[in-house]
């Protein structure tokens, strides 16, 4: 039986209830006196202008013009017209006709009319005009959802949603792990049959999920620091390179930046998940410097990461990591040598989070003011590293709010990032379309059935990872296993 | 239960002990714990909203919580709560009666026992009425299902019933499929009777683990056990247990000892002794409500909070000087009323500071604190502080209307009209503070307005521009970035001294009491001036500020007191005469500190 969460069920009755009342509520769509406004209206989320996947969700959304009634055509150039009146002012879209739309219309553009009927006229508003890629979306998206809270948390989960439709089912919810903190689920080469999570506090360890079978294991060793923390699945499948950190939390004062994470300690390991066997070396895990934020070339051949001077924790603000990149033998296991990719001194900020694009000609990165924990820094925007001619460029995707921990759908053409841009506090994901000419795409925001919710949501959705298939492993099924005891690895200098 | 109500209705006279029993009932909450049935109402946000209501509707029992939440926003009026949880004992009595009538227990002392055991209950302010309602639901249930005499009707009603009971009561339908089972067992002698229950339980289990368990994947215990709310006093933790298993018991013993149906009222004699019994019964009860869950300290706490809350600082004080222990909780509120009323550097000391971890809460020595804790950093000027207090409080204890409304007017101060508009929309949902929050969601559409609002504007002067890490446990050095960020922040300059006094910090004290002038001081404050005579009592120097003076009265207190410190023969006298000075504080309280 699939697991569905009970919004798609009474979520779905509501709407068809509100649905309906919009309908009975209106007349039939507007005649022929109709006042034109020479400006798109104010919707919300902002769906203009922007290119979206053949295979998404409806764009559901509010228009925020004044009025009693509403009327919306969705338009493309083959097929129906999509004709949605309604009573208030929230465009609901039929999920098979804007399917049939949408995959009738690859490569073409998707025209949205919006009208608002005032003091007995109607409105009709400058055309939005948004794009229709030719290539599809990965169809899951698996995240973390919680409450951000500054020391507190309480409900925590992670959780995948279909991005084709709203269906939202839980991967692992920490009602299943005695009320732990959960965190960085990984896959390799977005494939959902090979992915790892770390539970902390209770019950504590990394379930690892890979050819059809789920271990659970104890990272830390008696030589290492600590437990793995930020992981990247090689994409050979039996790789997984750790960031192992020591971080301390602190409170900050000034309005702009409430709160830092600092590495006092972050070197880099790799885990041969096959011979349960942790391998390090001194470039990756040197004393008097800090590596972390382990991200894999798609070849498997080549360990991004970031690295910085260790200073002490006083002295945070000065912490700059440069991009760095280290060669690996897949086969052998065997570490290579380390190569500057982009020196943060050059931009005086610091690098995180590197994600190579799936043809490997791109690296998208976070650079901040500096530290490595970009989503409390207002001032954290994506860039992107051309591996081709080395150049770094800041596309045209950020907003004045942080941007976040980002990633690729296994096409390359699609990049999912969190970001504040909402109301400067809660995290949301934004996708962009990534063309072939290594531009990015005006972002939109995860679509959801009921646009309204946004306007008091407050949880806050992080590490967006896109995978090709839904996960079938059930929040049950691990917490079974995270009751087990985990399995301790070795450890190779 | 109508007959039994028609009953009470038609002979006032004859029922004239249950009208006096719930009126002193309602008393009890209306006079002596309104406070903390009013916390209640201040811990949850009932909102009018589709998102809200499907929040509920994710759980097992959501239902019943919804309709508890939508209940416990009238707890706003202490009047309203009392009379609430008063008619929820009312039924409770009243149902219970109705079902021991139909099972022929004619003893009429345990329907008030259970209504004295909800009574008990909610003296307590960690138990949710949830659990109440629940319970009221289980035996409403259970009177309609054993309404159907014949025993046809009634298992279908029973099979139809159990669907309903189970997702609108979740872990409550227990108790009523319990007292169902017993009822089956006890009055009737169908030929099914054993079948029919065992097939009642069947689906009781099943109902949770497919739908909850199975298709919502939520933990199996969680889906049989929502929406029960344990209590975090082990006290009120029996007495739950006690509610839940009373009638049952009293069900199981009605079959297995015929005596209440013979004994009761039989001889004059013996109806002497039910009544004298019956009046032990309820006295017994009461005095071990009044011991073990009645807590007059947290009504009083609740009361002081309330009054912070409205600002009424005389009536904090003067609940504060109720409390002969010294309370963390009590002194926080009290230093805000004080320094609030102008009394801080005068009265600090009246209220038995046991040390310097009494200027305010700190995590983790007292129960939510984030929740009652945020107000002092918003007063003081700490904006990211009191936000990130109120926003874990949040988190914590749930959406509540104080935090909400805070978090709204740090966010408008913080200039975030986007998350400001997140709160607000949220306190326009609510019945009772949409008022509050039009004013505010006005500003939105007209941000001009904003620099027009004085508490605003104020907060807004003292937003921080140096940096500082801010750790509360360490108030002294938080309360010198403030100042060095504004040295005009009178609340902080106050609370500074006062963390220095209870550090014993002298020397630092005489060097920052200079600025006093800045303050616009006409006089020392009396403990400034107490800490001051000891200074120079051991430096021999003049350290007074300029322009001030120490009053004659306190030097002549001063010398009276070194009399009778330097003497060793009179503890006590200088506690009664001089326990309310810094002296005392001193020279006998919080040895730890080190005198600097």
């Amino acid at each position: 039986m699939k697991t569905v969460t009970i919004y798609s069920h009474i979520g779905g009755f509501l709407f068809f209830l509100s649905f309906l009342t919009g309908a009975l509520t209106s007349c039939s769509g507007p005649g022929t006196d109709i006042i034109q406004q020479d400006r798109e209206p104010h919707i919300q989320p902002d769906y203009s202008g922007i290119t979206i996947p053949p295979n998404i969700a409806p764009l559901n959304f509010m228009v925020n013009e004044n009025g009693k009634k509403y009327y919306a055509e969705i338009r493309s150039a083959k097929g129906q017209t999509l004709k949605i009146r309604s009573g208030k002012n929230v465009i609901h879209i039929n999920e098979s006709k804007w399917k049939k739309l949408l995959e009738g219309n690859r490569d073409g553009d998707l025209l949205i009319d919006i009208y608002s009927k005032s003091g007995g006229k109607w409105t009709r508003y400058k055309t939005i005009v948004n794009h229709i890629a030719p290539e599809p979306i990965d169809s899951y998206l698996v995240y973390r959802l919680f409450d951000q809270g500054y020391v507190v948390w309480k409900k925590m989960g992670i959780y995948q949603r279909c991005l084709e439709n709203y269906r939202v089912s839980p991967v692992m919810t920490n009602d299943y792990s005695e009320g732990g903190c959960m965190n960085c689920h990984s896959f390799a080469s977005n494939n959902s049959n090979t992915m790892m999570l770390h539970t902390r506090q209770k019950l504590p360890g990394t379930v690892i999920l890979r050819k059809g079978t789920v271990k659970f294991v104890n990272t830390a060793t008696a030589l290492t620091k600590a437990p793995g923390t930020y992981p990247s699945w090689n994409p050979d499948g039996r790789h997984i390179a750790f960031s192992v950190n020591q971080i301390l939390q602190v409170f900050l004062s000034v309005p702009e930046h409430t709160r830092e994470a600092i590495d006092t300690l972050a070197d880099i390991e790799v885990y041969d998940t096959e011979l349960n066997k942790m391998i390090t070396c001194a470039s990756i895990a040197s004393p008097d410097r800090l590596e972390t934020f382990p991200g894999w070339s798609p070849d498997g051949k080549s360990l991004y990461f970031c690295s910085a001077p260790k200073l002490p924790p006083g002295r945070f603000n000065e912490l700059k990591y440069d991009l760095l990149r280290i060669g690996f033998n897949p086969e052998s296991g065997a570490l290579g040598k380390v190569d500057t990719m982009v020196s943060a001194s050059r931009y005086n900020m610091s690098i995180s989070l590197p994600r190579v694009s799936p043809d490997g000609k791109n690296v998208l990165f976070c650079m901040a003011a500096y530290g490595s924990f970009p989503i409390w820094h207002p001032e954290s925007d994506l860039y992107i590293l051309n591996m081709e001619n080395g150049k770094v460029s800041k596309p045209d995707i950020n907003s004045d709010f942080s941007e976040g921990y980002h990633s690729w759908s296994s096409n390359g053409r699609w990049i999912v990032f969190s970001s504040k841009r909402n109301d400067g506090f809660t995290t949301e994901f934004c996708f962009s379309y990534f063309d072939k000419d290594g531009k990015a795409h005006k972002p939109f925001v995860l679509p959801q059935k009921n646009p309204l919710r946004q306007k008091t949501y407050l949880k806050s959705y992080n590490i967006p990872e896109f995978v090709t298939s839904e996960i079938k492993l059930k929040p049950k099924e691990i917490a079974k296993i995270i009751r087990t005891k985990p399995v301790s690895v070795t450890f190779e200098n | 239960m109508f007959q039994i109500l028609k009953k009470h209705i038609e002979d006032p006279g004859k029922y004239l002990f249950t009208g006096m029993f719930f009126l002193a009932f309602f008393l009890y909450f209306a006079l002596f714990n309104s406070y903390t049935l009013s916390y209640q109402e201040q811990i949850q946000l009932f909102r009018f909203s589709q998102d809200y209501f499907t929040e509920f509707l994710n759980r097992p029992g959501g239902m019943l919580s919804y309709l508890n939440s939508f209940i416990v926003q009238f707890f706003i009026s202490p009047l309203a709560a009392s009379l609430i949880i008063t008619f929820s004992g009312f039924l409770g009595y009243l149902l219970s009666a109705s079902l021991l009538r139909l099972h022929n227990v004619k003893e009429k002392i345990w329907p008030f026992l259970i209504a004295l055991i909800i009574l008990s209950l909610h003296s307590d302010y960690t138990y949710s009425f949830v659990n109440t309602l629940g319970y009221v639901s289980a035996l409403g249930f259970t009177a309609f299902y054993i309404s159907f005499g014949n025993n046809k009707l009634r298992y279908i009603a029973g099979s139809i019933l159990i669907i309903p009971l189970i997702l609108f009561s979740g872990f409550f339908a227990v108790l009523a499929l319990l007292l169902w089972i017993l009822h089956e067992t006890a009055n009737t002698k169908a030929r099914y009777r054993f079948y029919i229950p065992a097939g009642y339980l069947i689906v009781a289990f099943l109902i949770p683990y497919i739908i909850w368990h199975q298709i919502f994947d939520i933990p199996l215990l969680n889906s049989i056990s929502s929406p029960l709310l344990l209590p975090g006093n082990s006290i009120s933790l029996y007495s739950l247990v006690l509610l839940f298993a009373f009638l049952p018991v009293i069900l199981l013993l009605s079959v297995a000892i015929p005596y209440y149906k013979k004994v009761s009222g039989r001889t004059k004699a013996g109806r002497y002794v039910i009544i004298a019994l019956r009046t032990a019964a309820v006295l017994i009860f009461v005095i071990l409500i009044l011991k073990f869950s009645y807590s007059p300290k947290n009504e009083l706490i609740f009361k002081m909070d309330n009054k912070v809350q409205h600002k009424e600082w005389d009536e904090v004080t003067g609940l504060a000087s109720k409390f002969k222990e010294p309370d963390r909780m009590v002194a926080h509120f009290t230093n805000l009323a004080l320094y609030n009323s102008g009394k801080l550097g005068d009265e600090l000391f009246r209220y038995n500071p046991a040390d310097q971890s009494f200027l305010w809460l700190s995590y983790p020595e007292v129960r939510y604190p984030y929740f009652f804790g945020s107000d002092i950093f918003y007063q003081l000027g700490y904006i990211n502080k009191a936000y990130a207090w109120a926003y874990d409080g949040m988190i914590g204890t749930g959406a509540s209307p104080r935090l909400v409304k805070q978090l709204s007017l740090i966010s408008l101060i913080n200039g975030n009209l986007t998350l400001a508009g997140k709160y607000l929309e949220m306190l326009d949902q609510s019945l009772f503070y949409r008022k509050w929050s039009a004013m505010y969601l006005n500003y939105l559409a007209n941000p001009d307005l904003i620099s027009k609002d004085q508490e605003i504007v104020s907060k807004r002067n003292l937003a921080i521009h140096a940096d500082f890490n801010g750790d509360t446990s360490i108030p002294d050095s938080i309360l010198v970035h403030l100042l060095q960020n504004h040295p005009d922040n009178k609340m902080a300059y106050e609370y500074f001294l006062s963390t220095l006094l209870l550090e014993k910090n002298i020397s630092d004290f005489t060097w920052y009491v200079n600025d006093l002038n800045k303050y616009g001081y006409n006089a020392i404050p009396v403990h400034f001036e107490e800490a001051l005579l000891i200074n120079m009592y051991y430096t021999r120097k003049n350290v007074i500020p300029e322009g001030h003076s120490i009053r004659q009265s306190t030097s002549a207190r001063f010398d009276k007191f070194m009399n009778l410190y330097s003497s060793r023969k009179a503890d006590n006298k200088l506690n009664e005469e001089f326990g309310n000075t810094y002296w005392y504080y001193f020279y006998f309280l919080n040895k730890k500190a080190q005198v600097r």
